[in-house]
């Protein structure tokens, strides 16, 4: 019965921590893939952006978009790269010469790799602020 | 005669622990493979910043790319850079590099299998660089 009770013992604390621990390091570890992923292209995607609106600007002399519309282009941008997201949210002010202000991506990773409910999903915040100047 | 242990029940545990082992050793080869690629992603992050400035890389940053790259543990690395130009311009900046993973072909055999990696990014010129 001993012996057993050793095999018991030995399979609950390898195999059934084993098991969890892996599957939350493979959670984090595509999390963070997904995340990183979603950081490069929000950074290029605001730079096309911010390239688009100062050509806008220069040609213009004043700027005639609204934060929707940097929105709109924004996730067309990252529907485009594949990045699977909840929300943008653009907040950009005139502040003497030029626009100030924050671009926010919400995305909720895991989903769309392991399918909804077999490992759980978690929601990043991605923030990044910017200026574009419109008088050059 | 001398009663004998009944050994269905440790043998079946036995062979579970066996299948989640080799699960987790599978899992763990995917794992490697991605943790390589987020570290390829913070490597050439800065590289994108320095393209998105200037609009190409020098002779030096392109040499210390590929000493760091081999450093990852990759081989037979392409850098490519598409396009080029001025402001508003849109650059395509391409890097694959060959790299092994460990993984099961068999009862407790392991081989160690070529990955390629493949790193692409659309970047677009926004300095105006004279």
């Amino acid at each position: 019965m001993s012996d057993l009770l050793i095999v018991v013992t030995v399979f609950l604390l390898v195999g059934l921590v084993l098991l969890p621990v892996g599957l939350f390091m493979t959670q984090k570890v595509v999390n963070l893939h997904a995340l990183e992923t979603a950081k490069d292209h929000l950074d290029l995607g605001i730079s096309y952006i911010v390239v688009a609106l100062e050509l806008e600007a220069l040609s213009e002399g004043r700027l005639r978009v609204s934060n929707h519309w940097i929105e709109d282009r924004l996730e067309a941008y990252l529907v485009e790269k594949a990045i699977d997201f909840e929300s943008v949210e653009v907040v950009l002010l005139p502040r003497g010469g030029s626009l100030e202000g924050e671009v926010r991506l919400k995305l909720k990773v895991m989903d769309r790799f392991l399918g909804r409910g077999s490992l759980k999903g978690e929601t990043y915040e991605i923030v990044r602020k910017i200026e574009v100047p419109v008088d050059r | 005669m001398p009663r004998l242990m009944n050994v269905t029940l440790p043998v079946t545990l036995i062979f579970a622990l066996l299948v989640m082992v080799s699960l987790m050793v599978l899992v763990f080869g995917y794992l490697m493979v991605l943790n390589q690629h987020i570290e390829m992603i913070y490597m050439l992050r800065p590289y994108l910043y320095f393209l998105e400035d200037r609009g190409d890389l020098t002779e030096g940053q392109l040499l210390t790319l590929e000493r760091r790259l081999e450093d990852l543990g990759l081989e037979d690395i392409e850098i490519i850079i598409e396009g080029g130009g001025g402001f508003g311009e849109k650059l395509g900046f391409e890097v694959t590099g060959q790299g092994e993973v460990s993984r099961f072909t068999g009862f407790l055999k392991v081989e160690k299998t070529p990955v390629t990696y493949h790193y692409r990014r659309e970047v677009v010129v926004r300095r105006i660089v004279n």
